[in-house]
């Protein structure tokens, strides 16, 4: 009787341990799910934020003056940036490369969180007869 | 005596561990169903604000004329984005407006009326939008059913802007 009280309790020993790794695998692919879904839909939110900052500039004459009005500060190296949402920032580099016909203007948004580039969006604008003197 | 406290003691104890493996599975279910429900959430989020925001955007990028107006439906003032075109010189509109927490669309001719928030078809969950348009820049906001919103802005086409 002793000894199968005792091979009961190892059993459920082993069962236990085996739930435990089980459980500790499960917990893993849980949490990596779950950063996944949010890294997902931060990139879905700075993919749209991008897309609309290319739109706006792209109605804009001016993208240094837009971007300012837009309450975008001026970084040393010359790009624009803004605190978004959800901890997100916005940064804009835009250069103006000058032809004989016009001004193809580029402007290269970037969707940074924490550091880490969720999302970059180069956006271009050819303005007609329209030369950019240094 | 000490036998049979040998054997309750075992008792307990194998009571014990099947009451801990019991309460593991319990928490590991829990648990999985929390992930599952935050992940799948989540996901459908996301799928409804890019249906939702992605579908007007090509409406607007592919019209050839926009208009903003509020409109008195159902005893509630809503904002009515109207896209309007001309079929076989036939003046036809595109109505998108949010109404019952969805996003709707109604395409008829210009000279039918939008009597009803509920006649559009339904495109997307939302709970709000509103649009603006200053020159040739659209700014449209969207209020998701999750209470997150989103500000997109389009350019609309303009004939002669030379870009």
């Amino acid at each position: 009787m002793k000894r199968v009280g005792s091979v009961v309790l190892l059993e459920l020993c082993i069962a236990s341990l085996i739930l435990l790794m089980t459980g500790a695998i499960a917990v893993q692919l849980f949490v990596r799910a779950d950063a996944m879904s949010r890294e997902t839909s931060a990139r879905t939110q700075a993919m749209l934020m991008a897309q609309s900052c290319a739109q706006y500039l792209a109605s804009q004459d001016d993208m240094a003056d837009a971007l300012t009005a837009d309450g975008y500060e001026k970084t040393a190296d010359g790009a624009f940036e803004k605190a978004m949402n959800d901890e997100m920032d916005m940064r804009v580099s835009v250069l103006g490369t000058p032809y004989a016909g016009g001004t193809l203007r580029e402007a290269r948004i970037e969707v940074t969180q924490a550091g880490k580039t969720l999302f970059e969006l180069p956006a271009a604008s050819y303005y007609n007869k329209e030369v950019i003197h240094p | 005596m000490n036998k049979q406290q040998g054997k309750a003691t075992m008792n307990v104890l194998a009571l014990s561990l099947t009451a801990v493996f019991a309460l593991m599975c319990a928490a590991l279910l829990l648990m999985a169903v929390q992930a599952y429900h935050a992940v799948t959430a989540r996901t459908q989020a996301a799928t409804e604000c890019r249906t939702a925001v992605g579908y007007v955007m090509n409406r607007v990028h592919a019209a050839q004329e926009i208009r903003i107006n509020t409109m008195e439906l159902d005893a509630q003032a809503r904002c009515v984005m109207i896209l309007a075109e001309e079929i076989d010189g036939k003046a036809y509109e595109t109505r998108l407006f949010c109404a019952d927490g969805m996003l709707r669309e109604q395409f008829c001719r210009s000279d039918i009326p939008l009597t009803g928030a509920l006649d559009g078809a339904e495109i997307a969950q939302l709970e709000s939008f509103e649009a603006q348009r200053e020159d040739d820049l659209l700014t449209m906001r969207f209020v998701h059913a999750d209470a997150s919103n989103t500000v997109m802005r389009a350019v609309c086409a303009q004939e002669g802007s030379g870009r």
